[in-house]
């Protein structure tokens, strides 16, 4: 008698595992293999490592871009990859390396940061090829990567200006660089006396005087928002019946408006009113995101700014710099009381340009000091003259300034000459870059990417009367004026080498000229 | 010398990181015998393959346990009658498809969300598979170890044979002939306390579902004791074995092998085996590969590490017959060099 075999030598499981087993062998073979299948360069797959990540990958890029992350998905040979980086524009096959920078490296992520802001209005390439992967203790020299290209791009290079001329006198008029498009954009019936431009370009926030108003002048003007039809994203004048739209934001009902301020992200607006029945009545007024406008029952002050945290006001206020916070009544947050004006905010929030008058200093009597102090209370002097210092703006990496500031020429009377200056801030030294015949109520623009600064040169005509709004600050009527463009050097010139940068008059007829952000 | 208490630092680090979730498993495989009409919820369970191997492998969702404490649950599960298909989907994913492994993942790589979607993926069709695979062997002999095979076949026979009576003896022997341990004065007839594993013992305290006993927490407690006693040896044999590989072939060997796509998959894997990592914190732990190796490697060990290590392989022989844990690891580990090698290649 035979005792029956109670199993099969091959259970189900057996079989299905092993012939699964089997099948994955092949499929792993495939896998491993496949990389080899080649006809010419097209391979089955790329079994090679590839670019999983580029920050800037089909983006546009502003001031404010200052790095792109390079992502891999194997350790990469960062030699192999720092050397084959190429990025070029299109458009100009001709220019080497137009954004050089330099390369930090963490784990599988490169960063390149830029050496200067991306010159706007410009297309960029971006390409990686026979960079190598390398893994620790690899001996042999590791698969080529995938070849990779992406393009991003700049905004347009755009400015804009109040005209004084013809059709444009009292308007605002926006050029676009890039396209070469010009527009006037407010309405005829509307004079503009001060504006800002919105950070993403769609808007600009300005203020402004009905034309056939004759009561107060430009104390009755109001603040007003209007479509550009620009946008970071798109080159060119976009079209839409939004375009050219006019929202009013703030009336004159019961105050005049007398300075306003917008902030960077454009979600703060800052103005200085005056109660017109009681002109004790005076101080900032804030509207956020546009709620109700709400008075900040401050004391009062003098020229303001909102800083780049947008959520704090830098104000005078009798002898010194108010730092004051979005709530009503409320105490400042800090206050300087060695500083008489703040000129500017680093575009990192973390330093401001201020300027002391020496007050307290009888060594110093009618000199004025320009400081840089920092978000931690530290000020640096950066140096001393006898004449004014008007107005300072920071390049977008915040290493370099551009100041207007004037010298004290003694001839038969003190007259005081403007200049234009560019400042190292971590040097603290100071190139004068072009002197201006007059000072007349100057305003300086520097482009986001810092390649252009824009001022005007105003001419004015005592002899009119009959102009009520387009005056300077002395009461002069506005009778037209120039807007200059000076490009200046990269850095800062040395001392007693020549200082010509290039000065070009633009062909328009106005004043306030402004680059979009 | 330093070698002996490296290994046993390890050991030690090893079975402290561990011995709380087994215990937590084992509180949950009791907590479902007792508090659970388990038979309800067996009866719910999808017996088509997939589906149960999709069941399984969700479940985590319910028993957030790693991979220490998985096995007592599936040993529960497998016990208790339920598919094949959706105790293999517990075991294999569970210790990853769960709440606190999904945000500890998360935390570990903030600015790859993808690691999060990719480990949930491939540990969800590895699972899924290796569950179907093995609902195919109907029978339990061939699979699991005979003393459970005889659980389970008891089980299934109640299952069939009772499926409206109430309580059936398990054995027509007289009780005082059978081997065994016996709890005595819980009703006429001693109870089996080896049947608390079958949760046969729990029908005659089905009414008392409702309510709280001093006999069903005894029960409840015996029942932690007897497979803390079982599964805890079986992690302390497999933390030592994890502890003395880890000594005698050191990480820093294993990652030297890492030398290519393929490779550092592998080595990853190895090194997923030989570590023993809990699956709760390992995603902090291959963080410190992130930069040295690829992220298909780096999901390598984030999928296979939690299915198979080696104390887990230990407890697993409490349960399977080694040939099926060699089926196991090999087809999870072949399909973890597919899908990681393929998202290497193509993504």
């Amino acid at each position: 008698m035979t005792i029956p075999n109670r199993y099969p030598v091959l259970y189900p499981i057996d079989r299905i595992s092993l012939g699964l087993m089997t099948l994955f062998s092949v499929v792993i073979g495939l896998l491993i293999l496949g990389g080899s299948f080649c006809t010419g360069e097209r391979c089955l797959f790329h079994t090679g490592p590839r670019v999983n990540q580029f920050s800037w990958e089909n983006r546009v890029i502003d001031y404010r871009d200052q790095a792109f992350i390079l992502g891999f998905n194997r350790p990469m040979d960062q030699e192999s990859v720092e050397e084959n980086i190429k990025i070029t524009i299109p458009d100009q096959p001709d220019v080497k390396n137009p954004l050089p920078g330099k390369t930090s490296w963490a784990g599988r992520r490169m960063a390149y940061t830029l050496d200067f802001p991306a010159p706007y209005g410009t297309k960029y390439r971006f390409e990686l090829e026979n960079a190598q992967e390398r893994f620790i203790n690899q001996q042999q020299e590791g698969a080529a990567i995938q070849p990779y290209q992406a393009e991003f791009r700049t905004p347009d290079r755009a400015l804009a200006y109040i005209g004084l001329e013809g059709a444009e006198r009292g308007r605002l008029v926006i050029f676009d660089f890039t396209t070469q498009e010009k527009r006037i954009i407010t309405p005829e019936q509307l004079v503009v006396t001060e504006f800002r431009i919105d950070r993403d370009r769609a808007q600009i926030v300005f203020s402004a005087v009905e034309r056939n108003s004759t009561r107060e002048g430009i104390l009755d003007q109001q603040i007003y928002r209007v479509n550009t039809g620009l946008t970071r994203e798109k080159s060119g004048f976009q079209t839409g019946k939004d375009i050219g739209k006019i929202d009013l934001i703030l009336d004159n009902e019961g105050y005049n408006n007398l300075k306003f301020d917008l902030s960077e992200d454009g979600e703060l607006l800052a103005v200085q009113r005056v109660n017109k029945e009681d002109p004790a009545d005076f101080g900032l007024w804030v509207i956020q995101d546009g709620k109700q406008p709400k008075p900040l029952k401050n004391e009062p002050g003098g020229l303001f700014l909102i800083a780049p945290d947008n959520e704090t006001i830098a104000s005078t206020q009798g002898e010194g710099i108010a730092i004051l916070s979005l709530e009503p009544a409320a105490q400042p947050l800090d206050f300087l009381a060695q500083f008489g004006m703040v000129l500017g905010f680093s575009p990192d929030g973390r330093s401001a340009a201020m300027v002391d008058f020496n007050k307290n200093n009888p060594d110093l009597l009618y000199t004025r000091s320009l400081y840089l102090v920092n978000n931690q209370g530290v000020q640096e002097k950066i140096f001393d003259t006898q004449g004014s210092i008007l107005d300072c703006q920071f390049q977008a990496k915040g290493e370099q300034m551009f100041c207007l500031m004037t010298n004290l020429v003694e001839d038969t009377e003190y007259i005081e000459q403007p200049y234009i200056a560019m400042v190292d801030v971590r040097e603290k030294k100071v190139a004068p870059l072009i002197t201006l015949p007059k000072y007349q109520d100057i305003n300086i623009s520097l482009a986001p990417d810092g390649l252009g600064l824009l001022f005007d040169q105003i001419r004015t005509d005592p002899t009119n009367e009959q102009e009520s709004f387009l005056k300077t600050s002395s009461g002069e009527a506005l009778l037209d004026g120039q807007i200059w463009l000076l490009i200046p050097p990269r850095s800062l010139p040395e001392q007693g080498q020549g200082t010509s940068p290039q000065l070009e008059e633009l062909p328009f007829v106005g004043f306030q000229p402004r680059w979009f952000p | 010398m330093t070698e002996l208490y490296t290994a046993f630092t390890l050991f030690l680090s090893l079975l402290v990181e561990a011995l709380p979730f087994l215990l937590l498993g084992v509180l949950l495989s009791s907590a479902l015998l007792f508090f659970i009409d388990e038979r309800q919820l067996v009866a719910k369970m999808p017996r088509n393959p997939l589906l149960g191997a999709l069941f399984g492998s969700c479940a985590g969702f319910l028993f957030p346990v790693c991979e220490c404490g998985n096995v007592p649950v599936a040993r529960r599960l497998l016990t208790q009658g339920a598919p094949t298909s959706v105790a293999i989907g517990f075991l294999l994913a569970a210790p990853t498809i769960n709440p606190i492994v999904m945000w500890s993942t998360w935390a570990a790589f903030p600015h790859q969300p993808g690691m999060v979607f990719w480990r949930i993926l491939f540990s969800l069709i590895i699972a899924t598979i290796v569950g179907c695979v093995f609902s195919f062997q109907k029978d339990p002999w061939p699979l699991m170890q005979p003393d459970l095979a005889k659980r389970v076949m008891n089980q299934r026979a109640n299952q069939t044979s009772t499926s409206s009576a109430l309580w059936t003896k398990p054995d027509p022997l007289p009780t005082l002939l059978q081997s065994g341990t016996f709890l005595l004065g819980e009703g006429s007839e001693p109870v089996r306390l080896d049947d608390a594993a079958t949760g046969a013992v729990a029908l005659p305290y089905q009414k008392a579902f409702q309510r709280f006993s001093r006999h069903r927490v005894r029960l409840f407690l015996n029942n932690i004791v007897q497979e803390m006693r079982e599964l805890g040896a079986m992690l302390v044999l497999g933390s030592a074995t994890a502890a003395a590989i880890q000594v005698l072939a050191p990480r820093e060997l294993v990652l030297s092998l890492g030398q290519g796509p393929v490779t550092s998959i592998l080595a990853m894997m190895l090194l997923a085996a030989l570590v023993s990592i809990c699956s709760t914190v390992d995603a902090f732990f291959v963080l410190a590969f992130a930069s040295t190796f690829t992220t298909g490697s780096l999901l390598a060990f984030l999928v296979f590490g939690p299915m198979i290590d080696i104390k887990a392989i230990g407890l697993m022989i409490s349960i399977f017959k080694p040939k099926v844990i060699l089926y196991l690891f090999a087809i999870a580990a072949q399909l973890t060099l597919i899908l990681t090698l393929s998202y290497s290649y193509f993504f």
